[in-house]
């Protein structure tokens, strides 16, 4: 599969790409929102993993322009985040998992991935 | 109600403490957990030498960054405390060439770099070489979230032409800073900034390097470029007009 981190740290994006890699899904990274809206423009991805916590911009924010693109809100979207997310706010957007940043393991994010296609 | 319910709400202190509290808690999670989870990478991965020696820079140069939060917050209670820093004439040049050459070996492993560039001719300023250097910490710590690559950002000394002032910027070369968190930057006076109004940060560096700066009589400021951002603290100038 290949997976969009959008994450404003390249040393935890690297973390979560080195576990995909390993098992065979293609990485990319977006260090902001900006950024983040060109790539899936130009070249969609089938899951996006998504920081909430971004400079510039908010993961929520990302997520509401997103919506606006009819085409790209069937992409299902992983929330990591070190705060308290509202899950139920955030179903409307395409989000099929939060998962806790602080208590993260290793194969989490890998086992989240994966799950999307079951 | 009973008598150490009223004391709790009577105290003064833990109601100004727990917005910093809060804060520093918010700023401290995200490196913590990037160290466990690149400790367990360490413990349970199959990586090779040049895997592990990246990881393990990466957990020293975090932790690093955590503690000098920390040291930070101390340095904050001994304000409240009420504890006097001393002042005394300090080269703004090498207090500069100080903090961008302990800021570097965090700027390079982030493939990002730090210079400094004076822009007059300099005159002494009046400061605590611990408050100042925690200031362009923070300054630089925030430069560097907000850095492009192959764009160095720039620790840049100016005096007044007066020579009565002297200032420090930390200028990136990043993203210009949106109407609206320029809005909520400028109204971050004596209090942090709620944490969720300010992505990806609580706010906490700015109040510090605040409240540091006006312990020894200077100011803060921002500049908003087109291309970035400039951090400021303009500080006075000593009237000895170089070390005997």
């Amino acid at each position: 599969m290949k997976v969009l981190i959008i994450d404003d740290d390249q040393w935890q994006a690297d973390l979560y790409c080195l576990e995909l890699q390993q098992n065979a899904h293609q990485c990319v990274v977006a260090n902001d929102a900006y950024s983040a809206i060109s790539l899936i423009d130009n070249d969609p991805p089938d899951v996006i993993v998504l920081d909430l916590l971004l400079p510039g911009s908010n993961g929520i924010a990302l997520l509401h322009e997103l919506r606006s693109y009819g085409d790209l809100t069937t992409i299902p979207v992983i929330i990591i985040s070190s705060e308290a997310v509202l899950e139920n706010t955030l179903k409307g957007y395409g989000v099929v998992r939060t998962l806790d940043k602080t208590t993260l393991n290793q194969g989490d994010v890998l086992a989240a991935v994966e799950a999307v296609n079951t | 109600m009973n008598s150490r319910g009223s004391k709790l709400q009577d105290n003064e202190g833990d109601r100004f403490e727990l917005p910093m509290l809060f804060a520093a808690a918010h700023e401290l999670k995200s490196p913590l957990a990037l160290i466990r989870q690149m400790s367990s990478q360490l413990e349970n991965g199959d990586l090779s030498q040049e895997s592990i020696d990246t990881l393990l820079a990466r957990i020293r140069l975090t932790s690093e960054r955590s503690l000098r939060l920390v040291n930070d917050l101390t340095l904050s209670k001994r304000l409240d405390n009420l504890q006097l820093f001393e002042l005394e004439p300090l080269s703004p040049q090498a207090i500069c060439d100080d903090v961008a050459r302990e800021m570097t070996p965090l700027f390079t492993a982030r493939n990002r770099q730090i210079r400094v560039r004076t822009k007059s001719r300099q005159a002494l300023a009046i400061a605590n070489p611990q408050l100042l250097r925690s200031i362009l910490f923070q300054f630089s710590d925030n430069a560097l979230q907000y850095a492009t690559v192959g764009r160095p950002v720039e620790l840049i000394t100016r005096s007044s032409r007066d020579q009565k002032r002297v200032s420090i910027s930390v200028r990136d070369y990043g993203p210009a800073i949106s109407s609206d968190i320029w809005r909520r930057l400028m109204q971050t006076g004596n209090e942090t900034a709620p944490v969720a109004r300010r992505p990806g940060s609580s706010g906490l560096g700015l109040y510090i390097a605040r409240r540091f700066a006006e312990n020894m009589g200077a100011t803060i400021g921002i500049i908003r470029h087109r291309d970035g951002a400039s951090f400021y603290v303009e500080l006075n100038a000593s009237t000895q007009t170089s070390f005997l």
